[in-house]
């Protein structure tokens, strides 16, 4: 069977430079995926390649989702088949308000699909069950996206973002970091919930912690833009225990 | 300069006729004074560099009651938003339309100004006697009133409305509508409006001024606020006129002793304007917040002047004006702040912020403060930028389109401005003023 997401040979320059070189990754449809590696080495960039951002630009390689070429797709265009990137860095908009902004969203999702969009009563349903469910603030939800949100605040937004969306796809761009320890269980269980053989996740996180309480079927080690080791949930211990240095060594 | 001299007497020839009018000699006054003082404004004047009316100077323009083929319109012919406000003053050509409705009720008044005022109604008319201008530090509060165009208004003004909120009553919202029409002919319209409120007294007020014209046109409005004791006031102002209508129009409020003032100056021009906004804070614990928001197509130009006058202890102004420009719009911003000698305890901000949607479009900003006493927080900015890709890009990564994370953002810009303003029709046409800019050619380019 094809894989859900499958990058071959994926080399990316930003403003001249290369950032990843010759990344290669394939993550089965049902299945969760840990990529870890040292700042710097491209994490985020293939996160963002992934999701469409525009500023990379991609000399070689393929990206295909779900058997399709999406390199040539827009971000929307992803969104609407699937992928969904929680930031890294959640983007503060001021004066657009969550709700709003998240049900003009779950209906652009719901349209490509051919199902009817949401009215606001249902929306509003959607909502709080999905807010009770990551135990989060209702009063968030009402304000403007992320604004003045602490940086707990903004990554469980990006979390129930994810569960009113409902991706195939989901990349998570280092979402435990900034997470108090209840917060952390309370991600993880989210996500935990929304396994399934019908959706993967790609998760990039620098701790082992999470990966306590998601535990993936793959690790995969980025390093220097490329994916230099992949193994089981147990080559996130190593990791931790023994740093990246050996990892770059093993490949050698 | 003979040139000059003919301009000056087209406009003296213009200035309307009243029996028994106290001021006749004074309107006759203004019009030379005006000339006297150089005449329509050149860019050369410090005040008016970006505001480039030197065309109003080159055209004779005629009073609407001096065009003979003028049928005013019906008042089904109106925007349907008119029929929201269930008290209103209807004026096409600056002739109102609907007398008949005015009615006194709740506490509220509202009635043409006399056609022949009171002695005693000297600043209501426009007119400040002259060599009343106060020398050294001390504060100009009738400042507003010796704007150029405020006594050319005072020398040609022809129709003009009273509005009165008894003490310690709310009424409101009530419109005061102004239509123009293309009469083929260079056409001028010069109203003036007072609005009074007693102290304790609230009031929502919009004004609006709409029209199309192909041939030259230009208004010219006044408006005069008053507020006693304790008296707060809603007031929105919308500027709806297109084609070649050039607007200069002036609001100024005058505060007692705790009184509020929320203003938004809403630009919604297809073409040229110029609005003052002046708030004179003349007794303690007076607070005024004057907003504005220009959302620009086109080659419309809007050119806010505000002025806040701190003329007693412990009163704040709050300046907040946003600017969405598309095409080749211009929009320039010229806020002053004048703390005058022993207003200690001022608290004075101003803001200017700018979304330029095009290479094209400009702004020209400019902060001015003038402190004359210790103890006094002042603090202004100004910003231009673009929109955020990084917003933009986290917008189409839930799934919106390009188009709709544009006009998402912008919206989300201005409603800082538009979701305060207190009543939903001029919050639609806000709207419909953010769908223009959603069509302009730049957008999202
Ligand atoms: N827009 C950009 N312009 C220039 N350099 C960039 C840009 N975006 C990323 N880079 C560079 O690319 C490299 C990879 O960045 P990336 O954000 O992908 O790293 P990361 O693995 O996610 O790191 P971290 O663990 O710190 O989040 C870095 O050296 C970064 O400075
Ligand atoms: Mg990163």
């Amino acid at each position: 069977m094809t894989p859900l997401l499958e990058i071959c040979g994926l080399h990316v320059e930003v403003e001249g430079r290369e950032i990843l070189r010759g990344l290669d990754l394939e993550i089965p449809l049902g299945e969760t995926h840990a990529v870890m590696g040292p700042n710097g080495s491209g994490k985020s960039t293939l996160a963002h390649v992934i999701a469409g951002r525009e500023g990379y630009e991609i000399t070689k390689g393929i990206i295909r989702y779900g058997g399709e070429d999406v390199l040539e797709l827009e971000p929307e265009e992803r969104a609407r088949k699937g992928v969904f990137l929680a930031f890294q860095y959640p983007v503060e908009i001021p004066g657009v308000n969550n709700t709003y902004f998240l049900k003009a969203a779950v209906n652009e999702i719901r349209k490509h699909r051919g199902q009817p969009e949401l009215d606001a009563v249902d929306f509003l349903g959607l909502m709080r069950d999905r807010v009770k469910l990551l135990d989060f603030d209702e009063d968030l939800i009402k304000r403007p996206v992320n604004e003045g949100f602490s940086g707990g605040e903004k990554k469980r937004n990006e979390i129930l973002q994810m569960t009113v969306l409902e991706p195939t796809l989901a990349v998570l761009d280092e979402t435990d970091s900034g997470l108090d320890i209840d917060a952390l269980r309370i991600v993880a269980e989210g996500v935990n919930r929304m396994r399934s053989p019908e959706r993967s996740f790609l998760v990039i996180t620098h701790y082992q912690r999470l990966l306590n309480h998601i535990v993936p079927d793959r690790v995969h080690v980025l390093q220097e833009g490329r994916i230099v080791e992949s193994g089981g949930s147990d080559l996130a211990l190593r990791l931790e225990a023994e740093g990246y240095g050996k990892a770059a060594a093993v490949t050698a | 300069m003979r040139e000059t001299a003919a301009v000056e007497a087209h406009y003296r020839d213009e200035i309307p006729v009243r029996q028994g009018d106290p001021f006749a000699v004074r309107r006759t006054e203004a019009v030379r004074e005006f000339f006297r003082a150089g005449g329509f404004p050149t860019a050369t004047r410090e005040d008016w560099r970006f505001s480039d009316l030197d065309g109003l100077g080159r055209t004779a323009y005629r009073r609407y009651s001096d065009v003979p083929t003028l049928v005013p319109p019906k008042t089904d012919e109106l925007p349907e938003w008119v029929g929201d406000f269930g008290c209103r003053v209807l004026l096409s050509e600056g002739h109102p339309l609907n007398a008949d409705e005015f009615q006194n009720r709740d506490g509220l008044e509202v009635g043409n100004l006399p056609s022949v005022p009171a002695a005693d109604e000297r600043h209501d008319w426009g007119f400040v006697a002259p060599g009343e201008e106060p020398g050294g530090t001390e504060a100009d509060l009738d400042a507003p009133l010796r704007h150029p165009l405020e006594i050319l208004n005072a020398g040609l003004f022809e129709c003009g409305f009273r509005v009165r909120v008894g003490r310690s009553q709310d009424a409101g919202p009530i419109l005061l509508y102004s239509l123009r029409h293309d009469v083929g002919h260079p056409a001028m319209l010069h109203p003036r409006s007072v609005i009074e409120l007693a102290p304790g007294s609230r009031l929502t007020v919009v004004e609006a001024h709409d029209g199309v014209s192909e041939t030259a046109g230009w208004t010219n409005p006044s408006t005069l606020c008053r507020l006693g004791e304790n008296a707060e006031l809603f007031y929105v102002r919308v500027e709806l006129e297109s084609g070649n209508i050039a607007h200069t129009g002036r609001v100024t409020f005058q505060l007692a002793r705790n009184a509020r003032v929320h203003s938004t100056v809403l630009s919604l021009t297809g073409g040229k304007s110029r609005t003052d906004t002046a708030a004179i804070l003349t007794e303690e614990g007076a607070e005024v917040d004057l907003e504005g928001l220009f959302l620009g197509v086109g080659a419309a130009k809007a050119d806010q002047h505000t002025l806040a006058i701190h003329a007693a202890r412990h009163t704040t102004s709050r300046q907040l004006f946003k600017n969405v420009l598309s095409d080749e719009a211009v929009a320039v911003f010229d806020g002053k702040v004048v703390v005058a000698p022993g207003a200690i305890g001022t608290d004075a901000s101003q803001a200017n912020r700018n979304l330029l949607l095009s290479q094209k479009a400009a702004v020209h900003t400019r902060p001015r403060l003038e402190i004359n006493a210790d103890d006094v927080k002042c603090a202004h900015g100004a910003a231009i930028g673009r929109l955020d890709e990084d917003a933009l890009f986290y917008l189409r990564s839930r799934g919106l389109g390009r188009m709709d994370s544009h006009e998402i953002l912008v919206r989300g810009f201005a409603g800082e401005v538009v979701e305060k303003v207190p009543v939903a029709a001029v919050r639609g046409l806000a709207k419909e003023g953010l769908t223009r800019v959603r069509e302009s050619r730049s957008f999202a380019a």
